[in-house]
């Protein structure tokens, strides 16, 4: 066993899953913002392009995203995982359906005050989904973390490869502490879901 | 328009807010989706002729792609179905006796996010000798009823509970109160369940790939994923592209027709309400 190959593959599913998680909340934050606030034609066909992609396996997806990766010359790079998971449909509808809930009148009011949407997002939009942000984030890390559609098809240096692709090559024993190893994470932020979710119920 | 110091106002800054998810899914999904419309319009990668059509009618007369057509519709229906009663059954015991199966929930979404080669390795120790079919099943029932559980036992915490002692006093029993009050105000949550498995199923491919260890699959579970993943590998990108545009256009399609359906059942709702005003 390859100790710090596998120190690097650890690493790099850390990589791709945090970094597409937090690129995936931030592009989604904004777009889901104005995609709840704004009636608009152009908002609507978003929308439903957001649908129609959630729904989307990969195999469908795969061949657009490989001539693209090609064309920018990132096949067999880290962005060849990231790049795709930027814009990723789920956190943006789940994030926007938070959105639906803060009520319009805090924007209203707010308005009165001042005309900078940064100070409405920092003192009024952010604290108020705090919760659905953390939740979109924990589930793109979730889903993330345990990838290997794309790692099969994008990545062909074993450097790069992300543990779950790795945990494939594994026999017997090895296997099973190859699997261990990549649960770490999973438990850990399950545990910590379940505590918040146990204190807010108290509250 | 523009605000006193020459800045932006407040509405124009919300628009500029949705750039970066235009931005992201024009130049990420739809530029590289016409490469589709380009490869499903040509022979093959290396003559390139245009044959139009003809693709699209190669693969829809092809045996293959309709066994992959219909093992796909099949398992999607039976593996929602599955799903749905399963985490139904698992909630009655919250509906009935007020038990939280919240924890419950929590501990079942483990095997969701558990690497997908354990969950393969658990199913093949517990359920190997199975018909491929029903281990396809087993392993997406598994793996994805905590969710729902989780989504059912959020939808039932938000029915009120004073409606319900109300209905109560007025004489409903246990079972009255879950098949008339319960059960409506869980269809949202129902829905929202639905279309996560709808997704998940989709990505079914992972595990049907570790479970046997081949994009070749026995005929009973090859799905339009196997026959596209197949195609990718062989570097038979007009039958993928071909395959993708029908595979987008159904959906969509789809899609298109639930939403019908269902602003058509909020009218009729809203009629049968108004009715009972009057």
């Amino acid at each position: 066993m390859n100790v710090s190959l596998l120190f690097q593959q650890y690493g790099n599913s850390l990589v791709y899953a945090l970094g597409t998680a937090l690129l995936a909340t931030l592009v989604a934050v904004p777009t889901s913002y104005a995609m709840a606030r704004w009636d608009s034609v152009w908002m609507k066909m978003l929308f439903w392009c957001c649908v129609v992609l959630l729904f989307l396996p990969f195999q469908v997806t795969m061949l657009p995203e490989y001539v693209l990766l090609e064309f920018l010359h990132l096949l067999d790079t880290r962005l060849a995982i990231l790049i795709p998971g930027m814009v990723s449909p789920l956190p943006i509808l789940i994030l926007w359906m938070g959105n639906k809930q803060v009520p319009g009148e805090f924007e209203d009011a707010f308005c009165l005050e001042s005309g900078s949407l940064l100070s409405y997002f920092r003192f009024v939009l952010l604290p108020n989904l705090s919760g659905v942000i953390a939740a979109a984030f924990a589930i793109c890390f979730l889903l993330n973390w345990n990838l290997v559609d794309p790692a099969l098809i994008f990545l062909e240096d074993k450097g790069l490869w992300p543990l779950s692709l790795t945990l494939l090559e594994q026999e017997g024993t090895a296997r099973l502490y190859y699997g261990i190893l990549d649960m770490v994470p999973v438990v850990l932020l399950l545990g910590v879901v379940m505590v918040v979710m146990r204190k807010r119920s108290m509250k | 328009m523009r605000g006193k110091s020459g800045k932006l106002t407040f509405r124009q800054q919300m628009k500029l807010m949705a750039l970066p998810g235009i931005l992201g899914v024009i130049f990420l999904y739809i530029l590289p989706g016409c490469a589709l419309f380009y490869y499903a319009a040509i022979n093959n990668v290396f003559q390139k002729r245009f044959v139009g059509l003809g693709n699209l009618l190669d693969i829809l007369g092809n045996s293959y792609f309709l066994l992959a057509l219909k093992n796909t519709v099949l398992l999607l229906v039976a593996a929602l179905l599955m799903v749905l009663l399963l985490g139904l059954l698992l909630v009655l015991p919250d509906a009935f006796f007020g038990w939280r199966m919240t924890g419950v929930a929590v501990v079942l979404l483990v095997p969701l996010f558990m690497p997908s080669v354990l969950s393969v390795e658990l199913l093949r120790l517990v359920g190997g000798g199975l018909p491929p079919r029903w281990q396809l099943l087993t392993l997406f029932v598994w793996r994805n009823t905590g969710v729902v559980l989780l989504f059912l036992s959020v939808g039932l915490a938000k029915v009120e509970k004073d409606m319900l002692e109300a209905a109560r006093l007025d004489g409903a029993n246990r079972w009255q109160l879950f098949v008339y009050m319960q059960f409506p105000m869980l269809t949202l949550y129902i829905g929202v369940g639905a279309v996560f498995l709808v997704m998940q199923f989709f990505g079914i491919f992972r595990e049907a790939y570790l479970l046997f260890g081949t994009s070749f699959p026995p005929d009973e579970v090859y799905l339009l994923q196997h026959y596209m993943h197949n195609h990718f590998l062989r570097l038979n990108y007009p039958y993928l592209a071909a395959a993708a545009i029908l595979f987008t256009a159904f959906l969509a399609g789809t899609i298109w027709g639930v939403r019908l359906l269902q602003s058509a059942m909020w009218h009729q709702r809203g009629k049968m309400l108004g009715q009972a005003v009057i």
